[in-house]
C-alpha cells in the first residue's frame, strides 16, 4: 500500500472485501446472529488452542463488541489490555473506567510508554508525516502492547480487527502469527462490516464511547484523528492518509 | 492575511483581588500577571450572574441569563460565539469539565471539537440525586457527613474530585497539534475548574493537613448546601474557624492554576501562536468568604461574587486602535465580551448579541451594568426557573448599587463610593436614588423581559 493513494470513499469497503481470503469473504453476508455464532466459535477455538491469552480493548466500538462477545466465554482472570497512548480523547478514559466497573472486569491492565515523546517527535519530523506516524505509533502504541504481551507470556491475543477497515487488514486470517514476541493474533470479528457492529450494539444495548456521538467514526489519538461526518466516506476517513498509507509498515511492527 | 487566532481562557470562581496584577500582595499569579503586563486590563469588570449557569449565557452568547426561558438550555434565539466564528471559517474548539457547560445544557453548538471532560460517566440526574442525599445527611447527621467526607477524602485523595488543569492542557495541546499545516485561524475556549470550591490542597498534591482538610470540607459542605436552613449556624461556625486555612487553600489553588496557565502560554509561544493571537483571560464569577455571612456563590448579587478579572492581549502588530498595556478603569460587563471578541477579529456580531464592543470609545450615556440570579428548589439546582419571584436583579453605576429580590420584594441600595463592600443598606433612607435605580431596572426589564415565553 505504501505507494498507493488511499480511497476514502465508501468504495473502499468493497475493495477490501474483494481482497479478503476466499474462506473469509462468504462470511460477510451472514446474518448478525450467524456472525455472533461464528465469532464465538473462533473465540472458543482459540481458548482451546492457546493456554495463555489476553484481549486488547481500546475503548473503540469494535473492541467493545469483541469484549462483550468474549466476556461470557473467557476466564475471569484473562488480562484485558488497554494501551494508553497518553493522547486519547478524555472521554475514552472515562468510558473505559466505566466499562471496567460496570462489566466487572477483574484483570484490567493499562500500559503506556515510559515517556511522552509526542512533542519531540512533532518537532523532529512534523505532525502526520510518515516518519512521525511510524515512530510515534511505534513508541506510544505498538511497543507498550508488544511489551505487555511478552511480559505476560501470552500465547495469543484477541483484537477487534475487521477486514473491511483496511486493505492490509483484509488479507488477514482468524489466526495470525506475530513475532517479537512470538504470539498469535486472533481476529474473531474479521468478517464483520460496520453496520453489523452498529446492529450488535443496538440489539444488545451496549453503551458506546461518547466520542462517536461527536462525529468520529474511528478513534485514535486526538492529534491524528478527525471527525468524519460525510455519510459516503469510508469509516476510517478521519484517520488521515499517512497512517493508512504506511499501515503495512505499522503492522509489521505489531500494529493491529 | 489570516485572521488572528482567538484564545478565551475562563477560570471558574476566580476573585480578582487574589491576583497580583489586581493588587494582591500574595504572589499567587506571576504568569497571569505577566500576561496582564502586555494586555489591555479591565480593572473593574463584572459578571452578569453569580454562578456558572447565570454567567456563561452572557460570556458565550451575549444574552442575559433570564432572557427568553431562562438559562436552562442554550438554544435559539441564543447563538453561541462559536457558531458565529465557525461560519466565518474559524476552527473552533472547547475544553471544559463543568457539567453546567455540557451538551446537556446546549453549550456544544458551533464547536468542531467539544471536549467536556468528566471523571464519572454518571448522569446529571444521578449527581443531583446524590446532592439531595447529601443534603439530607448533612441536615440530620452533620457529624456523619463531615466524617464520611473526611474519610472519603483520606482514602481517595483529592485526585478524583475535579478535573485538573494539566489534563485540560494536554487535550488543548493535542488539538493544537492536530491543526498543524491547516493554515486555518482558530477560536479555542478553555475553562479551568481548579479554583472552584472546594479549593484542594494543591501544594502538596496528595497529602493534606487536618486543618486544611476540614477547611476544605467546611467549604465544600457550604458550597453544596447553600446558606439556608437549620445548619447555617453550624456551617458558619465551622467556616469561620477554618477561614484562614480555606483562604490559604484558595490561594494555593490559584498558584497551582497560574503555573499551568503559564505552561500553556509557553506552549503557545513555542508553537508561534502567542504573538499573533488574541488571548482573553477572565472568570465566570467570584466567590464569597463570609463578606455577607455566606460562602461560595449562589443567588447573592454582591460584588465579591460579581467582580471578575478581565484581560485581553491583542496581537503584537495590532492595528485595532488600542494598544496592549492599556488600563481601562470604567465598569464593564461580560455581556460585552462576545461582541468585543467578534469585533477584534473583524467578524460581524450576531444580531442576537445584546452587548456592545468594549473598545468602542465613543461617548456613552451613564455607564450601567446589570446582574441577574435566581434560585429554584426544584431538583436542588438553579435552572428550572418558572416564576419571577425566584429571581433577583441588580444594577450598578459607578456610585450606586441596587438589588431587588422578587421573592420577598426586598430592595437594597448601596453607595459604592462610601461603602464599596456593600454593608450599609440605604434603601430606606435614600429614596430619591432608590426610585431612580428602580426605574433603571424597570427600563432594563422592559428591554430584556425576564422569563418571557417565546
Amino acid at each position: 500500500m505504501d505507494d498507493k493513494k488511499i480511497d476514502f470513499t465508501e468504495n473502499r469497503t468493497k475493495n477490501c472485501e474483494e481482497l479478503m481470503r476466499p474462506e473469509v469473504r462468504p462470511l460477510l453476508d451472514l446474518s448478525l446472529d450467524e456472525k455472533v455464532a461464528k465469532s464465538k466459535e473462533v473465540i472458543k477455538e482459540a481458548l482451546a488452542k492457546y493456554p495463555k491469552m489476553g484481549l486488547g480493548f481500546s475503548g473503540g466500538t469494535d473492541s467493545l463488541v469483541l469484549l462483550h462477545l468474549a466476556l461470557p466465554l473467557i476466564p475471569k482472570d484473562m488480562p484485558i489490555v488497554f494501551v494508553d497512548t497518553q493522547h486519547e480523547f478524555p472521554e475514552t478514559y472515562t468510558f473505559i473506567n466505566k466499562i471496567v466497573k460496570d462489566w466487572n472486569i477483574k484483570n484490567f491492565i493499562t500500559v503506556k510508554a515510559d515517556e511522552d515523546k509526542l512533542e519531540k517527535l512533532i518537532e523532529r519530523f512534523g505532525l502526520k508525516t510518515a516518519e512521525f506516524t511510524e515512530i510515534c505509533c511505534g513508541y506510544h502504541k505498538i511497543a507498550p502492547m508488544m511489551k505487555v504481551i511478552g511480559d505476560l507470556g501470552l500465547d495469543a491475543f484477541f483484537v477487534g480487527l475487521r477486514g473491511v477497515e483496511h486493505e492490509e487488514r483484509a488479507k488477514e486470517s482468524f489466526f495470525s502469527q506475530r513475532t517479537n514476541p512470538n504470539h498469535i493474533r486472533v481476529h474473531p470479528l474479521l468478517f464483520w462490516r460496520k453496520p453489523d457492529i452498529m446492529e450488535y450494539v443496538k440489539k444488545y444495548n451496549v453503551e458506546c464511547n461518547p466520542v462517536y456521538a461527536k462525529g468520529y467514526t474511528s478513534l485514535g489519538c486526538i492529534t491524528c484523528t478527525e471527525r468524519n461526518t460525510d455519510p459516503n466516506a469510508h469509516e476510517r476517513a478521519g484517520r488521515g492518509a499517512v497512517r493508512e498509507e504506511i499501515m503495512k509498515r505499522l503492522r509489521d511492527l505489531g500494529y493491529t | 492575511m489570516k485572521n488572528p487566532n482567538l484564545i478565551l481562557i475562563t477560570i471558574d470562581a476566580l476573585r480578582p483581588n487574589h491576583l497580583g496584577f489586581m493588587g494582591c500582595d500574595e504572589k499567587n499569579s506571576p504568569n497571569i500577571d505577566n500576561l496582564a503586563k502586555e494586555s489591555v486590563v479591565f480593572k473593574n469588570a463584572f459578571s452578569v450572574g453569580p454562578t456558572t449557569p447565570y454567567s456563561f449565557p452572557s460570556i458565550l452568547t451575549s444574552t442575559y441569563p433570564l432572557d427568553y426561558q431562562g438559562p436552562r438550555e442554550i438554544k435559539e434565539p441564543r447563538v453561541l460565539i462559536s457558531e458565529v466564528l465557525k461560519k466565518e471559517g474559524y476552527a473552533t474548539a472547547a475544553f471544559h469539565s463543568s457539567a453546567y457547560l455540557s451538551e446537556y445544557f446546549g453549550y456544544n453548538k458551533g464547536w468542531d471539537f467539544f471536549s467536556d471532560i468528566h471523571f464519572t460517566g454518571g448522569s446529571l440526574k444521578a449527581s443531583w440525586l446524590k446532592k439531595i442525599f447529601n443534603r439530607m445527611t448533612i441536615s440530620f447527621f452533620p457529624r456523619l457527613f463531615f466524617w464520611s467526607a473526611y474519610l472519603k477524602y483520606r482514602i481517595e485523595g483529592p485526585k478524583n474530585i475535579k478535573v485538573r488543569a494539566p489534563l485540560v492542557n494536554r487535550v488543548v495541546k493535542d488539538y493544537i497539534y492536530s491543526l498543524k499545516g491547516k493554515n486555518q485561524s482558530f477560536f479555542i475556549w478553555i475553562h479551568y475548574m481548579d479554583t472552584h470550591t472546594p479549593p484542594l490542597c494543591y501544594e502538596k498534591n496528595k497529602v493534606c493537613s487536618y486543618a486544611e482538610l476540614i477547611g476544605d470540607y467546611a467549604a465544600a459542605a457550604i458550597w453544596s448546601h447553600g446558606n439556608k436552613g437549620a445548619l447555617k449556624r453550624l456551617i458558619k461556625k465551622n467556616f469561620k474557624k477554618y477561614l484562614p486555612e480555606t483562604l490559604s487553600s484558595y490561594d494555593k489553588a490559584i498558584k497551582y492554576l497560574d503555573k499551568e496557565v503559564g505552561e500553556l502560554l509557553n506552549f503557545f509561544k513555542k508553537q508561534n501562536i502567542y504573538q499573533n493571537s488574541i488571548i482573553c483571560v477572565t472568570s465566570d464569577h467570584g466567590d464569597e468568604f463570609l463578606e455577607h455571612g455566606g460562602v461560595g456563590h449562589n443567588i447573592q448579587l454582591y460584588n465579591e461574587v460579581l467582580s471578575i478579572p478581565l484581560i485581553i492581549k491583542l496581537p503584537a502588530d495590532s492595528s485595532m486602535g488600542i494598544s496592549n498595556r492599556t488600563i481601562i478603569k470604567e465598569k464593564v460587563s461580560l455581556i460585552d465580551l462576545a461582541p468585543t471578541l467578534c469585533n477584534l477579529v473583524d467578524v460581524k456580531k450576531d444580531p442576537s448579541f445584546k452587548g456592545k464592543n468594549l473598545f468602542d470609545r465613543r461617548e456613552k450615556e451613564e455607564n450601567l451594568i446589570f446582574h441577574q440570579s435566581a434560585f429554584s428548589e426544584k431538583e436542588g439546582h438553579r435552572l428550572e426557573i418558572e416564576r419571577l419571584d425566584q429571581c433577583r436583579v441588580a444594577c450598578q453605576s459607578d456610585s450606586w448599587k441596587y438589588i431587588i429580590d422578587y421573592g420577598g420584594g426586598q430592595e437594597e441600595l448601596y453607595n459604592l463610593l462610601d461603602d464599596p463592600n456593600e454593608q450599609k443598606n440605604l434603601a430606606k433612607t435614600n429614596l430619591e436614588i432608590l426610585f431612580q435605580m428602580r426605574n433603571k431596572i424597570k427600563k432594563f426589564e422592559k428591554d430584556n423581559p425576564p422569563l418571557s415565553k417565546l
